[in-house]
């Protein structure tokens, strides 16, 4: 019998927090851009001010054909950790 | 010759550590000023201090890749208005912006308007002389876009002016 040991003493735990804002674009095109380290207080006003700005500019334009954005789809707050484990 | 441009923003964390983050395709007529402001407020979603945009513009210069094609006609000068026209080839749509420039001073023509032929997908540029021109060759360059992306080649043809 063994016993599995999820951390050891060695093991290298990270941690990493991104906000994944999907934009959308008038062809049906979407794309995801990982925005690393969100304010703790984030809101979706906060999201929504920038949606505004994004789909009244027609800054950001889609990948298969050029086409504008309609500003952002979903915004997602996404916590990752990843433990190295020490094979030493 | 199409232009691509990409974004990118960079920052610094609480930890000083700096990163970036790729948007993607951007608008090639975007200024600078709106890309950097487009960075600032997604920095504003983060604890993260801003440390600018990096702005990167590919130029295709490859010339079969174009979905429209123009073909600058022998323009007629003789008469008002003058009225040069550009030979379309390919599938258009609303999307498609007609843009040309005028490599003439300002004030040698006036009255510049442009008219598509519903039928042939021609697009015609007419003007008139204005009493203050000045003898001599001027280039006006078509070429189409969408969304700011150059999908056609750009035609020119000069206007000789006697």
């Amino acid at each position: 019998m063994f016993d599995i040991q999820m951390f050891g003493a060695n093991d290298t735990i990270t941690a990493s927090n991104t906000v994944d804002i999907v934009a959308g674009f008038v062809d049906g095109d979407t794309r995801t851009f990982k925005v690393p380290n969100p304010r703790s207080d984030l809101t979706s006003s906060d999201i929504e001010n920038v949606d505004t700005w994004i789909a009244a500019n027609n800054i950001i334009i889609g990948d298969r054909t050029g086409a504008s954005s309609t500003g952002i789809n979903s915004a997602t707050l996404v916590n990752t950790m990843k433990t190295r484990l020490d094979l030493t | 010759m199409a232009t691509r441009t990409t974004l990118r923003v960079l920052y610094q964390d609480t930890g000083s550590n700096r990163g970036g983050y790729n948007i993607g395709y951007c608008n090639p007529d975007a200024t600078d000023a709106q890309l950097k402001e487009l960075g600032q407020r997604l920095n504003a979603l983060t604890t993260n201090t801003f440390m600018g945009v990096q702005r990167t513009d590919v130029t295709d210069i490859t010339t079969a890749e174009f979905e429209y094609t123009l073909t600058a006609e022998e323009p007629r000068v003789t008469e008002e208005p003058i009225m040069p026209v550009f030979a379309g080839s390919g599938s258009y749509d609303a999307t498609l912006a007609f843009n040309y420039e005028l490599n003439a001073p300002a004030g040698y023509f006036e009255d510049i308007d442009v008219t598509r032929s519903q039928n042939t997908n021609d697009f015609a540029v007419s003007m008139s002389k204005t009493s203050s021109y000045v003898a001599g060759q001027y280039t006006l360059t078509a070429y189409l876009t969408r969304n700011g992306a150059q999908v056609s080649n750009r035609a020119e043809t000069v206007i000789a002016l006697s």
